[in-house]
């Protein structure tokens, strides 16, 4: 008889709460030396993209210069947690800003010529603002007749 | 005998439990596709002939930049009653074009990693680039 309490309990337990062991990764980190190697007043913007491939995002910065950003997660949880199911709301399926929402990466900021500036790591999420910042308005007798 | 029909009844107690899915996002990009494209000859016109609309145009001052991509998601996962395991791998494939204020091709930045998700669990080690 204590079996099938034990085995009942067990079942029940599981629906309200859980032992987890997670990881999610998105995409690979550049090698350390790689990201070091970028210099600003040497790297080309041309050198960069070459050497870390394309980046997730791109922004206007400084009128005619640009940001870019490279972003990867590797952390994930490593370990049990416990956990109680109050609410499961949200889609499944991230969009393209939603994913880069939570990595953290490196961002590469290039002058007009393409010259690299500026180089900041950290999380992606804290340049959002930057990014939805309107790009600057072209003057109509700068702009190119197409 | 008791050995061999517990040997058969635990897969079988245990294989409801496991799990693996894929979610893909556009479709994989074709590195000879990419390879294409010149800079300083192939025009915006010319890239969207062969690459299709792209998925984002970004203003850059008087400059565009085209972003292409691929994501590929692979889970696998299993529980035992209580105890949960879930390892989920993301990889893309990317390429940005850059274009002038003339619509020129200037610079192009590739990235093709969405073949390398793999399906493993949280504990085994995921080959990295």
């Amino acid at each position: 008889m204590k079996p099938a309490f034990l085995l009942a309990g067990a079942l029940l337990f599981a629906s309200c709460v859980s032992f987890r062991f997670d990881r999610a990764t998105v995409n690979g980190p550049p090698r350390k030396q790689t990201v070091a190697a970028m210099a600003p007043g040497k790297t080309s913007l041309a050198e960069a993209l070459k050497t870390l491939g394309a980046p997730l995002l791109a922004w206007e910065w400084k009128g005619d210069g640009m940001a870019l950003a490279w972003g990867w997660s590797e952390d994930g949880v490593r370990g049990i947690s416990v956990s109680v199911p109050l609410d499961q709301g949200g889609s499944a399926q991230a969009s393209y800003d939603e994913l880069a929402r939570h990595l953290r990466g490196v961002v590469l900021f290039f002058d007009a010529d393409g010259g690299l500036v500026d180089v900041r790591e950290g999380a992606l999420n804290d340049f959002r603002e930057a990014r939805r910042r309107r790009p600057a308005p072209v003057e109509a007798s700068a702009a190119p007749a197409r | 005998m008791r050995t061999s029909h517990a040997l058969l009844v635990l897969p079988l107690l245990l294989a409801p439990a496991c799990f693996i899915s894929r979610d893909t996002v556009n479709v994989p990009l074709v590195a000879q596709k990419v390879s294409a494209l010149v800079p300083g000859k192939t025009t915006a016109m010319d890239a969207t002939a062969l690459l299709g609309s792209p998925h984002e145009v970004v203003q850059l001052g008087q400059r565009t930049a085209y972003r292409y991509d691929y994501t590929t998601t692979k889970r696998a996962g299993f529980s035992i009653i209580i105890v949960s395991f879930l390892n989920q791998d993301t990889r893309q494939d990317r390429a940005w074009l850059f274009f002038d204020a003339h619509d020129v091709l200037t610079h192009v930045g590739t990235s093709l990693e969405a073949e390398g998700a793999e399906y493993a669990m949280p504990w085994m080690d995921q080959e990295r680039d």
